[in-house]
């Protein structure tokens, strides 16, 4: 005799049973997509550069997949914010060429924040005033820039890692001392200040001294009211072992523009502190 | 519709080896021709296996039935297993000769190759598989004699084809196999069947969908395909009883198909 209660409590069972296969499959493959979707969604935003030829300056262009996404939008900006601050210095000659005018050139004094622990009491006085102009210049330089875009040199590309866990901006620096021969090859047609004062710093950094006394020596000739140019000019004489001739043109300096990074920097020269 | 109807398509199930029973189909037709046509032939040994349910035990009663009105012919369903009654039996039977206290096979080929025969008998033997090996090597002896032609059928296991190799790799001049039934084969056996015993609104009752569900859970073999029907129509039965709402004639239910598989064990649930 059936028992046909029993059956039909069998048949619900047997049917669940065969069904879990099939809810486990779709189980996964939603939980697939949903982690594609996860990645798709947070796929890389690369930020190209690119060199225009003739043209020193690097433009950033920045490409988002998602155009909606205005929290990408926004974490971009941030970004180029704070692009904009860490390379204040190279934006000043972005803005000079970009104007094409006379501008009174002056280096950024961000390194100021940093020396300013270590400086001696006496200078004290003078970096409340030095601070004040530093700020107030460079507000002005980074209101000039447009915000979809910036120019910087040395920079070949800038990736965003990752919309949600963006922490940092990784800027590989490549071929420096074709830059330079491309800033020299713009120099030339140009005559800036700006450049040779950029290709004086450069060879001061790979350590070109002649180089850098040389550029540093024109951008002087060019513009001689550059502390900047006038730093590197007297660093690379010391670096020439050429010490005595660093310490009077620094003194000279100083008694015309009372530089208080000059002071320090002639400080050092004497104290033997420089390195 | 009337529970009589279910309860007639119950019983065309019931699972019985009727040569009445047998039903057509171009495939085992064909084979069956081949098997007659086989016999026919001066051959020593005819060897008939499958799989379990493949229907093997229906084609050999089918020739019994077919060739017992031309020809001599003994069908042995139920294997003999004692060697001295297995030899009795066919002395009776192909020799008329009735003998009362034991029968070894050598008396036995003494008396067989001493009679004369115009027409061959010819035995069927049904489950040859459970015949000893030694039974077996006689039985291989007996029909070298050509006083005795033997059709034999086997099932289709690892240890069974071994047998077959052992004993009968060259005596054996014709090998036929079954096999279990496709879907197709399955609708048409299931309507054929079910017609054959006029229960024409349970036949029409099988759609393909339905059969091909059948066909999963049985393999399309004949004895499961049986087994699983004769519950689906004792569970119609049951519902027209308790709950006739619940029943649509139009066609068979695949939920009742699944429940008859759960009772019939050939699902786990």
């Amino acid at each position: 005799m059936l028992n046909i209660h029993e059956l039909e409590t069998k048949w619900i069972r047997y049917k669940i049973k065969s069904f879990i296969p099939h809810i486990t499959i779709v189980f996964s493959l939603l939980i697939i997509i949903l982690i594609l979707t996860q990645f798709d969604f947070a796929s890389t935003d690369v930020i190209h550069t690119q060199t225009n030829q003739g043209i020193p300056k690097q433009e950033l262009v920045i490409t988002s997949t998602d155009n909606n996404n205005t929290s990408i939008q926004k974490t971009i900006k941030k970004k180029i914010h704070t692009i904009k601050k860490d390379y204040s210095s190279l934006n000043k000659e972005y803005v000079a060429d970009k104007l094409n005018t006379k501008l009174l050139i002056l280096p950024s004094l961000d390194f100021m924040r940093n020396i300013q622990e270590e400086s001696p009491d006496y200078y004290a006085s003078y970096l409340e005033p030095t601070n004040n102009l530093k700020k107030n210049l460079t507000t002005k330089k980074i209101n000039t820039l447009k915000p979809s875009s910036v120019k910087i040199k040395e920079i070949d590309q800038v990736t965003i890692i990752d919309e949600n866990t963006i922490s940092e901006i990784k800027i590989k620096r490549q071929n420096i001392q074709g830059d330079i021969q491309h800033v020299i090859k713009r120099f030339k047609i140009s005559n800036s200040p700006a450049l040779s004062l950029f290709i004086a710093k450069k060879y001061y950094e790979l350590e070109n001294y002649n180089q850098s006394y040389n550029y540093a020596l024109i951008t002087n000739e060019l513009n001689n009211d550059v502390e900047e140019s006038w730093i590197i000019f007297a660093k690379s004489l010391y670096k020439l072992n050429k010490k005595d001739k660093a310490v009077k043109i620094l003194q000279k300096y100083i008694s015309t523009s009372h530089s208080h990074r000059a002071k320090i920097l002639l400080d050092n020269i004497k104290t033997g502190k420089m390195k | 519709m009337n529970s009589s109807i279910f309860e007639n398509s119950k019983n065309v199930f019931l699972d019985t080896v009727n040569a009445k029973d047998y039903v057509q189909l171009d495939r085992v037709s064909t084979i069956y021709q081949s098997l007659k046509d086989s016999v026919n032939k001066p051959l020593k040994m005819i060897l008939l296996f499958g799989k379990p349910g493949t229907g093997k035990s229906m084609f050999l009663t089918k020739l019994y039935n077919d060739l017992s009105t031309t020809k001599t012919v003994h069908l042995y369903q139920t294997p003999i297993l004692d060697d001295s009654e297995f030899f009795k039996r066919l002395a009776h039977d192909l020799l008329n000769v009735k003998y009362q206290g034991e029968l070894n096979f050598t008396q036995f080929m003494k008396v067989i190759e001493e009679h004369s025969v115009n027409d061959v008998p010819i035995v069927l033997l049904d489950e040859a598989q459970l015949y000893s090996n030694s039974l077996m090597e006689k039985i291989r002896l007996l029909s070298d004699t050509r006083k005795v032609k033997f059709v034999i059928t086997l099932h289709k296991t690892e240890r069974e084809d071994l047998i077959a190799k052992e004993h009968f790799q060259t005596r054996i001049w014709e090998t036929i196999e079954l096999e279990n039934a496709s879907s197709t084969e399955l609708k048409i056996y299931i309507q054929k069947k079910l017609m054959k015993a006029n229960c024409f609104d349970s036949a029409n009752m099988f759609q393909s969908k339905s059969v091909n569900l059948i066909h999963k859970l049985t393999n399309g073999n004949y004895r499961d395909t049986n087994k699983l029907l004769y519950t689906v129509f004792d569970i119609y039965l049951n519902y027209i009883e308790n709950n006739p709402s619940q029943v649509n004639t139009n066609k068979i239910s695949n939920k009742i198909i699944e429940m008859s598989a759960i009772h019939t064990g050939l699902v786990d649930a």
